[in-house]
């Protein structure tokens, strides 16, 4: 009998974080802490409406799949202009940072996995408050001049087991 | 190395693995030239790939370089054009820029004067920084030290303190949730604070500028 062989397919993964949760629930408590994660995730389905998936949740963070980089970074700007502006009317508490890339995934279970989901990761990991960071490859991804003119490069970085720097840019807001 | 193409150089681009990077602008200079790595010129930009080992450029000043590295310091000495530095640790200082963006987890970065936009991630290092324009300043646990900022601010911190003093009466916006809060406004500035544990005297009706502060646990001053 041979073995199933995991098919790789072209996704796009962004990673989302809350900046301050950790501090913000030893402040004001571990109910108010669950009623920020329900509000981050009712403003996430909102902006999704069936052009990706929540992947899982990751303690405050949570892990979007789609289909392509353009159909993600339309839904991940979205997101981000959602969190930014329910906290400028001070209806969410926390800023929210962002990281994206394109690439081969392989799905397991409800799950995804492979270095495109690392680099993701990653990639979430160097953005600041309200910030979008995104990869090369999202930008190359993009047959819209106006929506790669929107960002501003931010240098490389490395990634564990990745042998070519990954290079970084940054959604101008 | 001389740009063959004789297309005026633009952007430096180094991506190290691990190890120190240290660019110096010098006037007059017309090439890029260093130690280290080989420099690969393509149209207006230049790139440096090194591997564990140590940068060491001289570039023409106001040229925009985008520096990665795992570690090490990153040293940038001069008046360059923007600045951009992505780095896991080891501390970052920058003499004077047009811009700087620079990430780091936990190194220190210091800055000495951006005419334009300074905007810094950092965690668990302090970032200071003295002459500069609009600033995003974010760290997880490292004090923040604005000197002398002409433009808004939005400075962000989980536990540290966060120090600001403005040279023109802008916007700030200064989170910590558990560090103190200090800012600085100059003499004679209509400022309206919002903030519900200020300590300011706060100017109602007409004002210049506004300051939002959030502090969870921390005293905020504002004078």
């Amino acid at each position: 009998m041979s073995a199933v062989v995991p098919v790789a397919e072209m996704a796009a993964i962004v990673f989302t974080d809350l900046v301050g949760f950790t501090a913000y629930t030893d402040v004001h408590g571990d109910r108010a802490a669950m009623d920020v994660l329900d509000r981050q995730s009712s403003l996430v389905n909102d902006q999704l409406a069936g052009q990706g998936r929540i992947v899982k949740e990751l303690g405050d963070g949570l892990m979007l799949w789609f289909e392509d980089g353009p159909v993600g970074l339309t839904v991940a700007r979205n997101i981000l202009a959602s969190v930014c502006a329910a906290r400028d009317h001070h209806e969410f508490p926390l800023a929210v940072r962002m990281g994206m890339h394109v690439g081969d995934v392989i799905e397991r279970g409800d799950d995804f996995v492979g270095q495109t989901v690392n680099i993701a990761s990653r990639v979430a990991d160097l953005a600041g408050p309200g910030e979008l960071l995104v990869t090369e490859q999202v930008l190359r991804s993009l047959d819209e001049n106006a929506q790669t003119a929107a960002f501003r490069p931010v240098g490389p970085t490395r990634v564990k087991g990745v042998g070519a720097p990954v290079w970084l840019h940054r959604l101008a807001t | 190395m001389a740009n063959d193409t004789q297309i005026p150089l633009e952007v430096l681009r180094i991506a190290s693995t691990s190890g120190s990077v240290r660019v110096q602008a010098v006037a007059g200079l017309g090439e890029v030239s260093g130690d280290g790595a080989a420099i690969v010129v393509e149209g207006s930009g230049a790139t440096v790939a090194a591997t564990s080992t140590r940068v060491a450029m001289s570039v023409p000043e106001g040229l925009d370089l985008l520096i990665g590295t795992s570690s090490g310091r990153v040293e940038v000495l001069g008046c360059v054009g923007s600045v951009a530095v992505v780095t896991t640790s080891g501390k970052v200082s920058v003499d004077e820029a047009m811009a700087v963006d620079i990430r780091t987890r936990s190194g220190k970065v210091d800055v000495d004067a951006v005419a334009g936009e300074c905007r810094i991630i950092g965690g668990s290092g302090g970032v200071t920084v003295g002459r500069c324009g609009p600033a995003h300043v974010t760290t997880d646990s490292g004090r923040i030290t604005l000197r002398d900022v002409n433009g808004a601010v939005h400075a962000h911190c989980a536990s540290g303190r966060i120090d600001i003093t403005m040279a023109t009466a802008s916007d700030v916006d200064a989170e910590t949730v558990s560090g103190r809060i200090s800012i600085a406004m100059p003499a004679g500035a209509k400022v309206r604070v919002d903030t519900p544990t200020s300590a300011a005297v706060a100017a109602n009706g007409e004002h210049d500028c506004v300051v939002t502060t959030r502090s969870g646990s921390g005293r905020v001053v504002v004078g």
